[in-house]
């Protein structure tokens, strides 16, 4: 059953491990974005769609995109059920930071002044939202209280 | 139908999509964590029908997305998704009834407006 956070050193337990995960899915999205780019740019423009999505499946990088991406499944579970969505969700916003940079150091892409503005606002706005409470309603306290309620006395 | 618009309906139905898959995750993690002990979320993941439609949500996302993309230029089609926050945003409060007060929405701003100088540029 899950416990209704209550005291300061569990809030605090839960702050770390949220955090933690929340960083861990900033890192695997951008490990899966940018090595999916890299995989796609292995594969020459020159053959058909078809065959460009066969040879992608062949690459090591493809694999790494892929394996990831399960494993990020896993992490992303833990944050949801330590966290509210409209407070997680968000700051996976941050990821779009870490890829451009990761396109920049990887890829030589240019970042424009304009995509740098855009990136310092949704800087922004992941930090405001991160100052708020983390967890602000629990879905299954309150169904707990129903059943053993319509359990009644035996 | 205009072929742009025809795209946008696809980013919206997608985006619409990959809020329900979310709010279907929420569910099943804070499921999965209620019934399960210190390994919480991963004890009872795969027979949890939330997860299993979220996982359906996220594959017609995906290729709603890419139908999309054919149709649209990515400085149209990636400012557009960022309609998934507000989606989110709107799910979580009144259906999970989290509290998304002044200062989530003030940070959902920021984002949305960063995401569209980012499609700009």
């Amino acid at each position: 059953m899950m416990q209704p956070i209550t005291s300061k050193s569990t809030l605090l337990h839960h702050r770390k491990i949220i955090w933690f995960a929340l960083a861990m899915t900033i890192a695997m999205d951008s490990i899966v974005q940018l090595s999916w780019k890299f995989a796609v740019e292995q594969v020459p423009d020159t053959i058909g769609l078809w065959q460009s999505f066969l040879s992608i499946l062949h690459e090591p990088s493809f694999h790494v995109a892929l394996f990831v991406f399960f494993l990020q499944f896993f992490n992303w579970m833990i944050v949801l059920a330590h966290a509210d969505l409209s407070y997680a969700q968000p700051i996976t916003a941050l990821s779009y930071v870490t890829v451009s940079g990761g396109s920049v150091a990887l890829f030589h892409e240019y970042l424009s002044p304009l995509r740098v503005a855009g990136l310092l606002l949704i800087l922004i706005g992941v930090w405001i939202i991160s100052r708020t409470n983390l967890r602000t309603a629990g879905l299954f306290p309150a169904r707990c209280r129903e059943q053993s309620q319509s359990e009644g006395p035996r | 139908m205009s072929l742009r618009v025809m795209g946008l309906t696809f980013v919206a139905t997608a985006v619409l999509f990959e809020a329900v898959g979310q709010l279907a995750f929420k569910y099943g993690a804070e499921r999965a964590h209620a019934e399960g002990s210190k390994w919480g979320p991963f004890r009872h993941l795969w027979r949890n029908r939330s997860v299993a439609l979220g996982i359906i949500c996220f594959v017609a996302q995906a290729v709603l997305w890419t139908m999309a993309l054919r149709l649209l230029d990515v400085s149209i089609a990636f400012p557009a998704s960022s309609l998934c926050f507000v989606f989110v945003a709107l799910l979580s409060k009144f259906w999970l009834q989290e509290q998304v007060g002044f200062e989530r929405w003030i940070g959902l701003g920021f984002i949305l407006s960063g995401v569209v100088l980012m499609g700009l540029s």
